[in-house]
């Protein structure tokens, strides 16, 4: 069953299924993102301001089609990761993410991110440059078991062992309360490296989680084949 | 280009809280303590409104370091 699936570069008309595991793989089990709960906005202003992002095409973070693979089955997308080597054109992701928000988020969100300011220090963790990211971790339910997610991972990989052979670890970020996730990858071989929590008792007000982990594994132990 | 380079001195020092930094072309976000996605929201700002000029998004995320963004600067004015 499993083969039935076809594993291919997203583009721009991929871009709802991407918005919604920009989103989802954010969220986890709880039902705010970061993107809306941090600037204020409903979960659907967050979503067509991600779509309007997705659309400038920019390299270097989650919010760009080219850095997605999906995977497909009868013309229907069933999985979706991002992967990008970090800070391999020497600007950070987070820089790009930011100028990002600055044109595309109302000023009333920059200014209610601007507000929380203690809180966004305590949680973000920052990732590690030249590692390969993989973000935005998504699989429909209806095509969950299918082992999608490992085998993007290892596409990603080979895709970054041709294009940036010196990368030697992958590493994803996930929320302390998603621990259905964390317990995924731990089997998988990441172990954690970093970890943050805030003390702020609104916390999952603003962030799906209290803190993050930032975890690390070797480039090779993700290849399936 | 001394001028861009002491007002935008004087930004990094107000932005960044410390009243003894001295920016250098060289200095990226991995210098400077208190450069985050949120001061760095702030510092933009504050150089558009200082120079009265727009940074475009593409020009924004190729700015690998201060030293791309004072050419920016002084290509606009």
């Amino acid at each position: 069953m499993q083969n039935d699936f076809t594993i291919r570069p997203a583009t721009l008309n991929d871009s709802d299924f991407l918005v919604k595991a920009i989103l989802m793989a954010d969220r986890g089990p709880s039902p705010v993102s970061s993107y809306s709960g941090v600037f204020n906005l409903s979960e659907e202003e967050a979503a067509s301001k991600i779509k309007l992002m997705l659309e400038e095409e920019l390299d270097s973070c989650e919010l760009s089609p080219e850095h997605f693979l999906v995977a497909e089955k009868d013309g229907q997308i069933a999985a979706a990761v991002a992967g990008w080597v970090e800070g391999f054109d020497g600007v950070a992701s987070w820089m790009v993410r930011s100028a990002l928000f600055q044109e595309y988020y109302p000023k009333e969100a920059l200014e209610n991110a601007q507000k929380l300011k203690p809180v966004v220090d305590e949680v973000v963790v920052h990732r590690t440059m030249g590692a390969l990211q993989l973000e935005s971790v998504f699989v429909d339910p209806a095509f969950r078991g299918n082992r999608l997610a490992t085998k993007l991972f290892s596409a990603h990989v080979e895709n970054c062992k041709k294009e940036h052979p010196k990368t030697e670890f992958a590493e994803l970020m996930t929320y302390l309360e998603n621990k259905k996730a964390i317990a995924l990858y731990q089997k998988l071989g990441f172990d954690v490296i970093k970890q943050s929590k805030s003390k702020n008792p609104n916390v999952l007000n603003y962030y799906p989680g209290s803190g993050m982990v930032l975890m690390q594994i070797k480039l090779e132990k993700l290849l399936t084949t | 280009m001394k001028e861009i380079i002491a007002k935008t001195n004087d930004i990094f020092r107000k932005v960044f809280d410390d009243p003894s930094l001295e920016i250098t072309r060289e200095m990226t976000a991995n210098d400077v303590d208190k450069w985050d996605s949120l001061t760095h929201l702030t510092m933009i700002a504050k150089t558009e409104e200082t120079f009265g000029i727009k940074f475009k998004l593409k020009e924004l995320v190729k700015m690998k370091n201060v030293g791309d963004m004072l050419d920016k600067i002084q290509e606009k004015l």
